[in-house]
């Protein structure tokens, strides 16, 4: 009889929010330093599927909740063709909710985003990478837990819903809590419709030595950098009332421990006022005293809370899926969307073994924009190369520019940028 | 890799991602990182032809209603073209061009044929013969065709145990309307209804352990 599981508690919310303007697919992906072959790709997916066993399903419906039930048939491989985080039809790709795409040098994974989170899919891209570097031939050795293999059985721990487990009954209703409205990012959508990807490298360990000097860590600069170039580009001249919210999804694996390949983030929201004239020190000093604050362990703790709670509820638990999913909707529109600018997931250093670093050539995290959010930024580094990336749907493109231009030139370090062209004139 | 002194940063690209000026005459890239998207515009053609059944659909129901009023209120003959293009939308929307489930598009084809023939039979007189012979019959042929799927996909019949549980469900409507006197013949609704109960406890004996767990997954709160 087939597996099945019940969707954790971050994956339900995708499932009402997907659109045709808001795909829930984000990308990982590398780029190797050879051409990739297709057939070995092939090969190396057939082995490693089995091996992630809440990857490899598809989802059905039920009358209270929608469920994932394993999937036995073939994942092909693609050539790509279109914008990365196209929207996934599983019904034309065998049931599955993501994707493995490749081009020139290209692996690229794409995920529906209810299967796992960025630390489940490179989980899932590391290996695939092995398996296919050895299938080539190739001699890698790994030592200890850099990644899993595909002929290991999948561990309970891999598959558990951590939410549930780190969940603490809590008396505070958090329904109750206000949702400030953040400056949303307007601009004209993309016709037709798609998603221009704008990536930009720069060495790791000279930003990460930049930023250590100005006292914050990597993420806390890109931060602040950014909320600069929203500021500059959108809002300098004018009289806004609203403030500049930085979403920041937060691994929790790191504070709680779990080895889940499911879903186990929060969401950290930094937020700055810009009413009247800021200078970019201003906006550090409130970045790193709002993300150290927030990403502590009690925190964190909050967050799991809420997410759990609501649907823990009998009152939630008793309605049909189709209301749930309206009033899901409704919350997503109104508490997640509107109370941020733009989301920037930074996946950080990727950990993998020393003899496969020499296969690749760098990394690249694309997460889909939405509606509200029409610009977001995905960031990642592995070999001393750090790829920011920046997915929009609509054509202004001020705030990216304005963003690397100060990067460059604060850190003096050189930033090679590179884009898929989605939208522009060829 | 040339360099836009205007953004700042090295591009590989003859016009700068972020400025879009022209910073080379030609790029030779021997390897392309993106791919030149082709034109996507063939997906948006299934849309499309929903669009023209939408409106040819609102076109003959409205006019017809319309054209009915003014002429002959007293006699709603439109009400037969009413039901023609609710069920011309339907069938071309969701049963033709639509993606949805096999077992979806036969329960709604069920629920959208019904409605129509009842719609005719009152408009002409109400001679009763859509609930006494028309709906038992597509239900018992609708049930027998969910039936010999799930015989015929073994593997995947999991998939259809909520059609045919709905089958089963819609099986019992014509003894219902037997029962409030909307229907006047009782071998034709009893059949049915009966029919609709066989299916259930063919499926329960044969598999009751898969419809257990169907159950168990589908209604988990």
């Amino acid at each position: 009889m087939s597996k099945w599981y019940k969707v954790d508690n971050a994956g339900k919310v995708f499932h009402a929010v997907t659109e045709a303007s808001n795909s829930s697919v984000y990308r990982v992906s590398v780029l190797m330093k050879d051409l990739v072959d297709e057939e070995i790709l092939q090969e190396a997916l057939d082995h490693v599927i089995k091996r992630f066993p809440t990857l490899a399903v598809k989802v059905r419906k039920g009358i209270f909740w929608d469920f994932m039930e394993s999937n036995e048939e073939k994942l092909s491989v693609q050539q790509e063709t279109t914008y990365p985080c196209h929207p996934i039809h599983p019904k034309e790709n065998n049931g599955y909710l993501f994707k493995v795409l490749y081009f020139n040098k290209r692996i690229a994974v794409e995920i529906f985003h209810s299967l796992t989170d960025g630390t489940g899919a490179v989980e899932f891209l590391k290996t695939l990478i092995y398996q296919y570097l050895t299938l080539q031939g190739e001699d890698i050795a790994v030592d200890g837990d850099a990644l899993l293999f595909s002929d290991q059985v999948p561990s309970k721990y891999e598959t558990e819903d951590s939410f549930e487990k780190y969940y603490q009954k809590s008396t505070r209703n958090y329904l109750q809590d206000k949702v400030q409205r953040a400056f949303q990012i307007k601009g004209t959508p993309f016709d037709p419709s798609g998603v221009n990807v704008i990536h930009g490298v720069i060495r790791a360990s000279a930003l990460n030595h930049v930023a250590k000097q100005k006292g914050m860590s990597v993420t806390e600069f890109i931060t602040a950098v950014l909320i600069h170039a929203i500021y500059s580009e959108t809002m300098k001249y004018g009289v806004y009332n609203e403030n500049i919210t930085i979403a920041l999804p937060a691994n929790l694996r790191r504070k709680f421990p779990s080895i889940t390949l499911r879903n186990f983030f929060s969401v950290v929201n930094v937020r700055v006022d810009v009413s009247g004239d800021i200078t970019l020190e201003d906006i550090i000093k409130t970045v790193s005293e709002q993300l150290r604050s927030k990403t502590d362990r009690q925190h964190l703790q909050d967050g799991i809370n809420r997410h759990v709670q609501l649907q823990k509820s009998l009152k939630t638990r008793i309605v049909p899926l189709s209301i749930k999913y309206h009033a899901m909707r409704y919350g997503f529109r109104h508490y997640g969307e509107l109370a941020k600018t733009l989301t920037l997931t930074n996946l950080g250093s990727i950990n993998l073994p020393d003899s496969m670093k020499s296969y690749i050539e760098r990394m690249e995290v694309v997460l889909y924009p939405t509606k509200n959010s029409p610009i977001n930024c995905g960031v990642s580094s592995v070999n001393d190369q750090m790829t920011i990336t920046f997915a929009r749907s609509i054509v202004e493109s001020e705030i990216i520019k304005s963003f690397f231009n100060q990067l460059s030139r604060l850190t003096g370090l050189n930033v090679e940028v590179y884009s898929n062209n989605w939208g522009e004139t060829k | 890799m040339k360099y836009c002194y205007h953004c700042g940063v090295s591009v590989d690209h003859v016009t700068c991602p972020l400025c879009h000026r022209k910073v080379a005459e030609s790029i030779d890239n021997e390897v392309k990182l993106y791919p030149d998207y082709p034109d996507m515009t063939l997906k948006k053609r299934r849309t499309f032809i929903a669009k023209i059944v939408t409106f040819l659909s609102i076109v003959m129901a409205s006019t017809c209603f319309v054209i009915n009023l003014l002429v002959n209120p007293d006699y709603l003959w439109s009400l037969y073209v009413v039901g023609g293009a609710l069920y011309l939308f339907v069938t071309m929307n969701h049963t033709i061009l639509s993606s949805a489930h096999t077992g979806s598009k036969i329960v709604l084809q069920v629920i959208s044929l019904s409605s129509v023939l009842v719609i005719m039979d009152i408009t002409s007189v109400f001679q009763r013969w859509s609930v006494n012979f028309a709906i038992p019959l597509i239900i018992i042929m609708a049930t027998l065709l969910i039936t010999i799927i799930i015989l015929k996909k073994r593997m995947r019949w999991r998939e259809y145990v909520g059609y045919i549980l709905a089958m089963i469900g819609i099986g019992f409507v014509p003894i219902g309307l037997y029962i409030t006197g909307i229907a006047t013949i009782l071998w034709a609704c009893a059949g049915t209804s009966l029919y609709a109960l066989l299916t259930l406890i063919g499926m329960l004996l044969f598999s009751s352990k898969t419809f257990k767990e169907e159950f168990i997954r589908r209604f988990h709160l």
